[in-house]
């Protein structure tokens, strides 16, 4: 498949996924694999009737790098990630746009880290992108960091060859008090 | 009354003072003047951004129109800053007169002047459209597309495999180092280049620069087929020309 969408759901994500949706779907019709990490019977239902389920196995649960696994699972030539808290307000195609480039990968900034680096919870990529191997790369050498995943993106922030797409803040709009409106995602980290 | 040109004391080479809110700023010569009144009639329809035109030598009745719609202001190369064709190599004079069917040493001294014009920009934010670029529909939203990054957006799109930007659009936040990178390689190294999108080019793929590009509907150019949400036609190049003279 060309385009698709990918989401993360642990248990007790329920409340939060029907929002996701509700918001999402207003603007998009792009397939979603929902990627399952312990959710309920029902939910899984849910899920499938929405989208396709991509269900995390039982011995990589404990590991600290399940979005990086995932991504190497993505059914699409191009993929779009957005976490949960992800208010989803406008078409995603230009993000499919975004990740056209050397190396098939578009990110944005953390705007509230201290130092500079790319924030995982809205990105686009190519498969095939040498971004998501250095990424996975980093969570395996640093398998014993929970946060390997999050240390992996300040890191890869560092690597002056790699050519991704930053993408501006309306694509991924983490100030929650003053929001523009024309953001096509607002972050709600407190969903 | 004729209105007062605010005079810019800042070296070429340096944003000038800080300036406030989200504007819009276009140039033109003698030669491109015949766009202002097009360009304005399309912008004028859909935008109320205040703009900014920069006189690189229009007529005076050109410089009139544009006092009536905004302010105006003047800017010129320092003399000999833009290398002639007796400093440009064999190659690149061949290369460069095939390329462009106009004159193309008139076009270079103005081609280039886009960064140093984005660093004497009045506003907070900026818009830079080329004259030849149709507004569609309200450009509010592009200003968000140089949040993040270094303050800069342009377009960059693929086509048959290859990765192109474009500078017809261009939104940058006051004190962005990119116009100023971008100012000071045009100053260094124009002998070597056919106009400001090569030095741009070449700055990206050498420099680590964080440009936040805006997608495609904000510069469609017409050699891409038209988008179905395009806010922004660009004309691009001869050809572009004609289709804007056909619709006149």
């Amino acid at each position: 498949m060309e385009k698709g969408v990918m989401t993360l759901l642990k248990s007790g994500d329920e409340k939060t996924l029907k929002t996701w949706w509700e918001n999402y779907s207003k603007h998009n019709a792009y397939p979603v694999t929902f990627c399952d990490l312990g959710i309920d019977e029902k939910t899984k239902k849910w899920c499938a009737s929405k989208g396709s389920l991509l269900t995390v196995s039982k011995d990589a649960k404990n590991t600290a790098f399940l979005k990086v696994e995932m991504l190497l699972k993505s059914p699409y030539d191009k993929t779009i990630w957005t976490d949960l808290d992800c208010e989803i307000r406008k078409d995603l195609a230009p993000l499919y746009e975004m990740s056209e480039c050397k190396d098939g990968f578009a990110i944005s900034y953390d705007t509230k880290a201290s130092s500079m680096q790319y924030e995982g919870g809205v990105f686009a990529f190519k498969k095939g992108s040498p971004f998501v191997d250095k990424w996975r790369d980093y969570c395996i050498k640093n398998s014993s960091d929970a946060q390997a995943e999050q240390n992996g993106l300040k890191h890869l922030c560092n690597d002056p060859n790699l050519r991704i797409t930053i993408l501006s803040s309306t694509f991924n709009w983490q100030e929650a008090s003053i929001r523009s409106p024309h953001a096509a995602i607002y972050r709600n980290p407190s969903s | 009354m004729k209105k007062e040109e605010k005079k810019d004391q800042a070296p070429l080479l340096s944003w000038s003072e800080k300036g406030s809110g989200n504007g819009v700023v276009v140039a033109a010569n003698g030669t491109q003047e015949w766009l202002l009144k097009w360009w304005w009639d399309h912008y004028s329809k859909k935008s109320d951004f205040p703009v900014t035109f920069f006189d690189l030598g229009m007529s005076k009745s050109a410089r009139n129109f544009c006092e009536s719609k905004g302010s105006v202001r003047s800017f010129t190369f320092p003399k000999g800053m833009i290398k002639t064709k007796e400093a440009i190599s064999q190659k690149n004079i061949e290369s460069w007169e095939n390329t462009y069917p106009g004159d193309v040493w008139v076009g270079r001294e103005q081609w280039f002047t886009k960064p140093f014009i984005l660093l004497k920009s009045p506003y907070e934010t900026t818009v830079w459209m080329d004259l030849d670029c149709e507004v569609l529909k309200p450009i509010d939203p592009l200003f968000d597309y140089a949040n993040g990054g270094d303050g800069f957006s342009i377009l960059q799109f693929h086509k048959d495999n290859a990765n192109y930007y474009n500078t017809g659009v261009i939104v940058a936040k006051h004190g962005s180092k990119v116009p100023l990178k971008w100012a000071e390689q045009t100053q260094k190294r124009n002998e070597h280049h056919f106009g400001d999108e090569t030095v741009l080019m070449e700055m990206l793929e050498h420099e680590n620069l964080k440009i936040t590009p805006h997608p495609l509907p904000y510069n469609c150019p017409t050699i891409l087929p038209m988008h179905e949400d395009a806010v922004i036609r660009h004309y691009i190049g001869a050809q572009g020309k004609i289709q804007i003279l056909r619709n006149l």
